[in-house]
């Protein structure tokens, strides 16, 4: 409760460490933000040119529904390997400068929610390029907000795991990218949550907090769509209400765990820069 | 009234020596070796209090304790036991122009520098004037840092500092920096900090510095308190033996 307070108090360092992250990203590039959505939107291209050469895209409008969870999840993984990173890049001001270190995970998170937000900004947009909106535009858009709040949550959670870990062990960080990208392939981006349903691995899959997450951040933009496999309507599936509390439960247990981790070693780890 | 209390405090660093990868943390475990550690006394059982508005100077050789001292007093390493106290608002500067970043021009790590150190950015922005004339860094102040030269980058560090408006100051061997000049103008500043009543307490190896400023000194020998005393009597003390 103690380490909580000492983190609000230093709330003008969270934002400058913040602003200080932002400003680097952008100093030396010329299309400044243009940047942080290049790699996003190659993605999706690939993906979708991918899936419509081997034909095997299950809905019609596949790119937007891409839209609708990629920057999620690049969000999600980009926090996890940074927030892994982020008290050995700044070893020098922990070995001589005290501050909670509980905030610099925090400040990493919040610099990619910043990112998040200029993509989140651009898949609206490109949501009424295609036409999907404003027709589609009902008040279950609204969920996306607490999907992303419990997507940060989680993220934090796992970030302060790692960043403890890292210190100690300096190769985490690989293993974390190597799974994150294994990760990836497991995420509703290369087939729907109704073909995982199709299957009967519903429950299972929608167990992992950032799968139900994902699902649930889709659904809350897009509206469910008409799956075709095989010449067969599936059953669709909107916002996954049980999965998301689940998720929400889970999110913040992670985090509570993860903040008393990184608190309780919080002073053997400076000592071990 | 006391500004610092330190109270039977004893640091023990462990040295582990352990595998610094999981990799090779596996492959220890399969040859079925276990990790062996080592302790090391950095301090031992040291007390002594500062009164507010004192100037002490710490000397020792290289190695004998008083870096540590002054971590655990900035709170960066927490005590093997013993009690630290400290009251006030404290600045530490253990390195001018702590987190610097050489991308970002003079100006912008006033402000990252300041909020680091714990002042509030309106209050930055209002001794911003100030600062800067202090460092002498008018023409340059918005050049990226990284084109500075190293004396331009302690002094610009010294200039942040100096402004925080501490009641505690802890500084290592940062007199050291710039020529003769700005050694002076820093002087005078820590004799005004030492006019308006701030406690300070420094590490040096520079006899004139120390002589020159504190009230009082003590001696880290060995790691232990050795002698802490006015300052005339702990250096000549402190000669006759080195």
């Amino acid at each position: 409760m103690e380490s909580l307070r000492e983190v609000w108090q230093y709330r003008p360092l969270i934002l400058e460490l913040v602003r200080r992250d932002l400003k680097l990203r952008y100093k030396n590039s010329v299309g400044g933000i243009a940047w942080s959505l290049l790699n996003p939107l190659m993605q999706i291209l690939v993906i979708t040119l991918v899936m419509k050469f081997i034909q095997a895209r299950p809905i019609s409008s596949y790119s937007a529904y891409l839209f609708g969870v990629i920057f999620l999840w690049t969000f999600f993984s980009v926090t996890l390997s940074d927030g892994c990173v982020t008290i050995l890049q700044n070893a020098q001001l922990v070995r001589k400068v005290y501050f909670p270190r509980a905030i610099l995970p925090l400040a990493t998170l919040l610099a990619n929610l910043f990112h998040f937000a200029v993509a989140f900004a651009f898949t609206i947009l490109y949501f009424f390029v295609l036409g999907t909106y404003p027709q589609n535009v009902r008040w279950e858009i609204l969920m996306a907000i607490p999907a992303v709040f419990f997507t940060a949550v989680l993220g934090l959670g796992i970030s302060y795991i790692l960043a403890y870990l890292n210190v100690f062990y300096e190769d985490v960080r690989f293993i974390v990218n190597a799974l994150l990208q294994l990760a990836f392939y497991t995420m509703p981006v290369f087939f729907t949550i109704e073909q995982v349903a199709e299957k009967g691995w519903f429950t299972p899959y929608m167990s992992n907090p950032i799968a139900a997450l994902l699902v649930t951040y889709q659904r809350a933009l897009l509206p469910p769509p008409e799956v075709l496999v095989a010449g067969k309507t599936l059953a669709s599936i909107g916002i996954p209400w049980a999965f998301f509390a689940l998720a929400a439960i889970t999110s913040t247990l992670v985090l509570v765990i993860g903040f008393s981790l990184f608190d309780k070693h919080q002073w053997e780890m400076a000592e071990r820069l | 009234m006391n500004a610092i209390e330190v109270e039977n405090v004893t640091k023990v660093f462990k040295v582990l020596h352990r595998e610094t990868s999981i990799k090779s943390a596996a492959m220890k475990r399969l040859r079925l070796k276990r990790p062996h550690r080592e302790e090391f006394t950095a301090l031992r059982d040291i007390s002594f209090h500062v009164p507010q508005g004192q100037t002490v100077g710490v000397i020792g050789r290289n190695g004998s304790g008083k870096s540590t001292l002054l971590t655990l007093l900035a709170r960066i390493y927490k005590p093997t036991s013993g009690i630290i106290k400290m009251h006030g608002r404290v600045a530490t500067l253990l390195e001018l122009g702590a987190g610097f970043h050489p991308e970002f021009t003079g100006l912008e790590n006033v402000f990252l520098n300041g909020v680091i150190l714990g002042m509030p950015r309106e209050e930055i922005e209002k001794r911003l004037p100030s600062i800067i004339e202090f460092a002498g860094l008018e023409e340059f102040i918005d050049t990226p840092v990284k084109h500075y030269s190293s004396g331009m980058t302690t002094r610009l560090g010294f200039s942040v500092a100096v402004h925080l408006d501490p009641d505690v100051i802890l500084v290592d061997e940062v007199l050291a920096v710039g020529d003769a000049q700005f050694q002076e103008k820093c002087y005078a500043k820590i004799e005004e900090f030492k006019k308006r009543g701030a406690t300070i307490f420094f590490v040096s190896h520079d006899m004139k510095a120390i002589e020159r400023v504190s009230d009082r000194v003590l001696w880290i020998d060995e790691h232990t308190l050795r002698a802490d005393g006015p300052t005339d009597e702990v250096i000549s003390n402190y000669n006759i033996r080195n």
